[in-house]
């Protein structure tokens, strides 16, 4: 039974993956990469990874591809036509070198010396990929990590913030705006987005 | 003190007073460095009386006296020291250059008063001095060649002294180039016998050269390139084209290097190489040829010339070539006892003229002098003096050294009679170029310039002209000074050039044939390796007939001068209508100066442009410089399309890379 | 199933990601292809855990999410910045850091 779900995970992991490659449209390739992460969360599953499949779903499908879609949903982005700035040989280029490592890939795993690899892994406790055993080691063996990776969070969302802010938010712009209290006057009449990078055009292009 | 010291002291004299009037140009008042100079020279010229009676002090064999002060190199088999060798020759040489300097710097006290650039006239004159006694006293072929290429120097600074004359730098650039050439003959040909003999130093030199063979290629041909170097010097044809040129510099300049001491420093080199010219009978035979030849040429065109001071260049070429054709035929006593008499009567020519000059204030023209005898007797009787000289006559000293000479050569037998034959000629000829001028400059009617000075007034041009070309000049630094000195009212120029009479009339006691032999005496020890000086002697009637044909030739020479220059005034404008194409050419200098542009000039400048245009343009430009920065350009254009901009391309190549570490550690690991 | 097999299909995901970098203009959706490499890790990092029969593994997918949701919330913030400045959203466009 197991090698049927493998199956059916790995075909949808797959095509879910290829479809986020291959599709024009970017809200498409974004439904696509939900699919194959489901798929994923499926393969964790049989992997003894409960834990991990349960964050996966909540986290990376529920929220990150959910700014995902906001974002497309925002910016558009519209037909992808598949002409390369570079020449067609960059798209076969690229498909051999990607095959290539590929086949590199499969020579090394297959072709591996250690047998755990040949099997179905080896013994599994009570409690392996629960979260009350991954909880413990967050907390004891890799607080580091633990810690290391909420700070990170915290900076990106900071960064994030900053990023993406409207001018049109701030009560006294040039305050804020270095680049422009550089460069005096001539503002007002400034079509927005021609100046220096922090000094954002007010909302969608009006014009 | 020794005679090593008074060696050094000769030469130190002068250099101390160049270097004293230069560093104190602007310190002491101008007329002391006039003195200075003078004074200098003076002493040197007693250091070498001292030094003369030093050597004669000394035995018969030791009076070949190598002094070193300092060994500048010795390796590989080189060996460059600073060294004198004071023997005879050289003692003799220093004598006749220090004496007659002195002289010259008196006469150039008063002569150059008035010119802006007097303190720089002395200090090159005293620098000229040093190059010459270095030349005359060098001991090794290193130093001589020093001494050679400072003279050089010196005789270009002097010829361009006035040097905002173009025609002056112009001439000054011309007789540079040609002694250059004269220096690259003069150093291959010591190569060519340093490489056999294994020394630089003369006597070690010259006891090495049995190591060649008689008439052996490399030795011929080191000799006639040191003939290159002589008649480059020595103004000789083929290289002669300078020296009438160089009569653009003053009128001491003009006497003391391009007649009495430069120019015979050729004369020298010849006497002094004298082995290797023995062993080389072939070189030496053809030095003798051009000397002859450059004899018959320069008398002939001196019959033409109308500039006066060109006219006694054309004299000093012609007595050069008697005294080159006398140390060429073995006649090395007389050659030098010839040098000794032409320094003073030709200097003293050279002062009287410049008096003339000045008295004509600045005009060089014989065309327009005429009747200066009254005028100026002192001027006269010098001129007088030197011309007898000059010509010939007995017994005044040119006669004994000139008659000597061709005697001498005429008792090589074989055809060198020819060449003495065409000696005789050539006095005829030059007894008659002489007076030639000396009638026309102070015979006849009078010019307005010599009536005023008649009555006492010293002529002023309206402006001051090039004497050459005419063009207008002022009378500041660069340029002759607004006064003119005459001999009349100058008592420094009065002293010299009576000195120089003397010398002129009695200087030919030393050597007259069968009754004294005092200069051949003197410098046998420095010839006592030569197979023909003791030798070579022209037999009892040779000698009197010799000496009867040349008294008789010079009179009948300065006869004909006067029926065609005094008497029969309208004859020579008749001769020359008549032989208008031979007047032609002689005016033309035989051509020489064209057939040199023609074979040397135009090829080199052609070959200047060819590689200004086509090697330094193409090749050099083109491939040598630019082929490797194409190259580089070429090659960081390639590297710069890397850095392209595109995200997939960086992208791309990152992919590539791990593949192919992927691939190394795969293939590793089997 | 051996663990052979998801390592395999982790290899096929990432080169299908790696591929999708090289051939898609869209900077949205190159970031999608890099969400596919980055979990393609995490999978084969979860077998490597299920094959040394320990859960660290599993700690080192989890951080490699953290990470990943980071660098979608900064990289998403700058194609907003991009688009705001009426830049084309385009890989090929972007080309220069001035302007």
């Amino acid at each position: 039974m197991a090698e049927v779900f493998f199956f059916l995970a790995a075909i949808g992991a797959l095509a879910g993956a290829i479809g986020t490659v291959a599709l024009r449209n970017p809200f498409y390739s974004v439904l696509s990469l939900v699919c194959h992460l489901l798929s994923l969360a499926a393969l964790f599953l049989l992997l003894r990874a409960e834990f991990l499949a349960a964050a996966q779903v909540i986290v990376y499908v529920g929220a990150v591809m959910v700014l995902y879609l906001f974002v497309v949903a925002y910016v558009g982005g519209g037909e992808d036509p598949i002409r390369a700035a570079g020449s067609p040989g960059l798209r076969w280029a690229s498909a051999l070198f990607a095959g290539a490592l590929f086949v590199e890939l499969s020579i090394a795993v297959l072709g591996t010396g250690l047998t755990a690899f040949g099997e179905e892994g080896s013994g599994w406790f009570a409690g392996y990929g629960t979260p009350g055993e991954i909880g413990r080691l967050l907390l004891t063996d890799f607080l580091l990590a633990f810690e290391a990776a909420s700070i990170l969070l915290l900076i990106a969302a900071v960064g994030a913030v900053i990023l993406a802010r409207r001018r049109a938010g701030l009560e006294h712009p040039r305050e804020i705006s270095v680049a422009e209290m550089l460069r005096r006057g001539s503002r007002d009449e400034m079509t927005g987005g021609e100046a220096g990078t922090m000094i954002e055009a007010g909302g969608p292009p009006q014009r | 003190m020794s005679l090593q010291t008074y060696g050094w002291l000769v030469l130190l004299f002068p250099l101390g007073g160049t270097v004293l009037i230069a560093l104190t140009w602007s310190v002491l008042p101008w007329k002391l460095h006039g003195y200075l100079g003078t004074l200098a020279i003076f002493l040197s010229f007693l250091c070498a009386v001292g030094a003369l009676f030093e050597l004669q002090d000394r035995g018969e064999e030791e009076r070949q006296v190598v002094t070193v002060a300092w060994d500048y190199a010795n390796t590989v088999g080189v060996d460059a020291q600073l060294s004198l060798l004071l023997d005879p020759l050289s003692v003799f040489m220093a004598l006749v250059v220090s004496g007659i300097s002195t002289l010259i710097h008196l006469y150039s006290v008063s002569y150059m008063a008035s010119d802006r650039g007097y303190t720089r006239f002395f200090a090159y004159l005293n620098y000229f001095v040093f190059s010459m006694l270095l030349l005359v006293l060098a001991g090794n072929f290193f130093f001589l060649i020093v001494g050679w290429a400072f003279v050089g120097a010196a005789s270009y600074l002097l010829i361009s002294f006035w040097y905002r004359r173009t025609t002056a730098t112009a001439a000054g650039i011309k007789a540079f180039v040609i002694n250059v050439v004269g220096d690259v003959g003069l150093v291959l040909g010591t190569y060519f016998i340093f490489k056999r003999t294994g020394s630089l130093d003369f006597l070690r030199a010259f006891e090495g050269v049995q190591e060649f063979s008689r008439n052996e290629g490399d030795l011929v041909a080191g000799c006639l390139l040191l003939l290159v170097g002589a008649f480059a010097k020595s103004a000789q044809v083929p290289l002669h084209t300078w020296l009438p040129d160089a009569m653009e510099g003053p009128t001491p300049v003009s006497a003391l290097i391009h007649a009495a001491t430069m120019v015979t420093a050729g004369v020298y080199l010849i006497a002094r190489m004298h082995p290797f010219f023995e062993q080389a009978p072939a070189a030496a035979d053809v030095g003798a040829i051009l000397g002859c030849a450059t004899l018959l040429i320069a008398a002939s065109i001196g019959l033409v010339v109308t500039d006066l001071k060109r006219v006694i260049a054309y004299s000093t070429m012609s007595q050069i070539g008697y005294m080159v054709m006398g140390v060429c035929s073995a006649a090395y006593a007389a050659g030098l006892f010839h040098l000794m008499t032409h320094a003073f009567f030709k200097a003293l020519l050279f002062m009287a003229a410049g008096s003339v000059i000045a008295a004509m204030a600045g005009e060089q023209n014989l065309d327009r002098m005429g009747g200066f005898r009254r005028a100026m007797p002192f001027t006269f009787g010098c001129m007088v003096i030197g011309g007898l000289a000059l010509a010939g006559v007995p017994p005044f000293a040119g006669f004994f050294s000139k008659d000597e000479i061709l005697s001498l050569v005429i008792a090589r037998e074989d055809w060198h009679v020819v060449l003495g034959v065409l000696g005789f000629v050539g006095s005829l000829l030059t007894a008659i170029y002489t007076w030639r001028m000396i009638f026309r400059a102070f015979f006849n009617e009078p010019v307005e310039q010599a009536h005023e000075l008649e009555h006492g007034h010293l002529y002023h041009a309206p402006e001051h002209t090039n004497p050459a070309t005419g063009e207008v000049e002022d009378t500041d630094v660069g340029f002759p000074g607004p006064d003119h000195h005459i001999a009349e009212r100058e008592w420094s120029m009065k002293v010299a050039m009576a000195l120089l009479a003397v010398g002129a009339v009695f200087a030919g006691v030393l050597q007259i044939p069968k009754v004294t032999d005092v200069l051949h005496t003197f410098l046998e020890p420095s010839f006592h390796d030569s197979r023909y000086y003791e030798s070579l002697e022209p037999s009892d009637g040779l000698t009197w007939i010799g000496l009867a044909v040349g008294a008789l030739l010079a009179l009948s020479g300065i006869a004909l001068a006067y029926r065609l220059w005094v008497q029969d005034r309208a004859r020579p404008g008749a001769i020359r209508a008549r032989l208008a194409a031979v007047h032609g050419f002689l005016v033309r200098k035989w051509y020489f100066d064209e057939l040199i542009d023609a074979v040397v000039v135009r090829p080199f400048a052609w070959f200047g442009r060819f590689a200004r245009d086509v090697f330094e343009r193409v090749v050099v430009n083109g491939i040598v410089v630019g082929g490797p920065t194409g190259a580089v350009r070429a090659g960081s254009a390639a590297v710069r399309a890397v850095q392209s901009g595109f995200l997939r391309y960086y992208a791309a190549l990152l992919l590539v890379g791990v593949t192919g570490l992927g691939l190394y550690f795969l293939i590793a690991a089997s | 199933m051996n663990i052979e097999w998801y390592l395999v299909v982790s290899a096929l995901v990432f080169c299908i990601g790696a591929g999708g970098i090289l051939v898609r203009r869209n900077p949205l959706v190159i970031l999608l292809c890099l969400e596919l490499m980055l979990n393609a890790g995490n999978l084969a990092l979860v077998a490597f855990a299920r094959a040394h029969g320990n859960q660290d593994g599993q700690i080192f997918a989890l951080v490699v999410m953290v990470v990943a949701a980071c660098e979608v919330a900064v990289g998403l913030g700058l194609i907003v910045a991009i688009y705001r400045r009426r830049l084309p959203i385009d890989v090929d466009e972007l080309r220069e850091l001035q302007g």
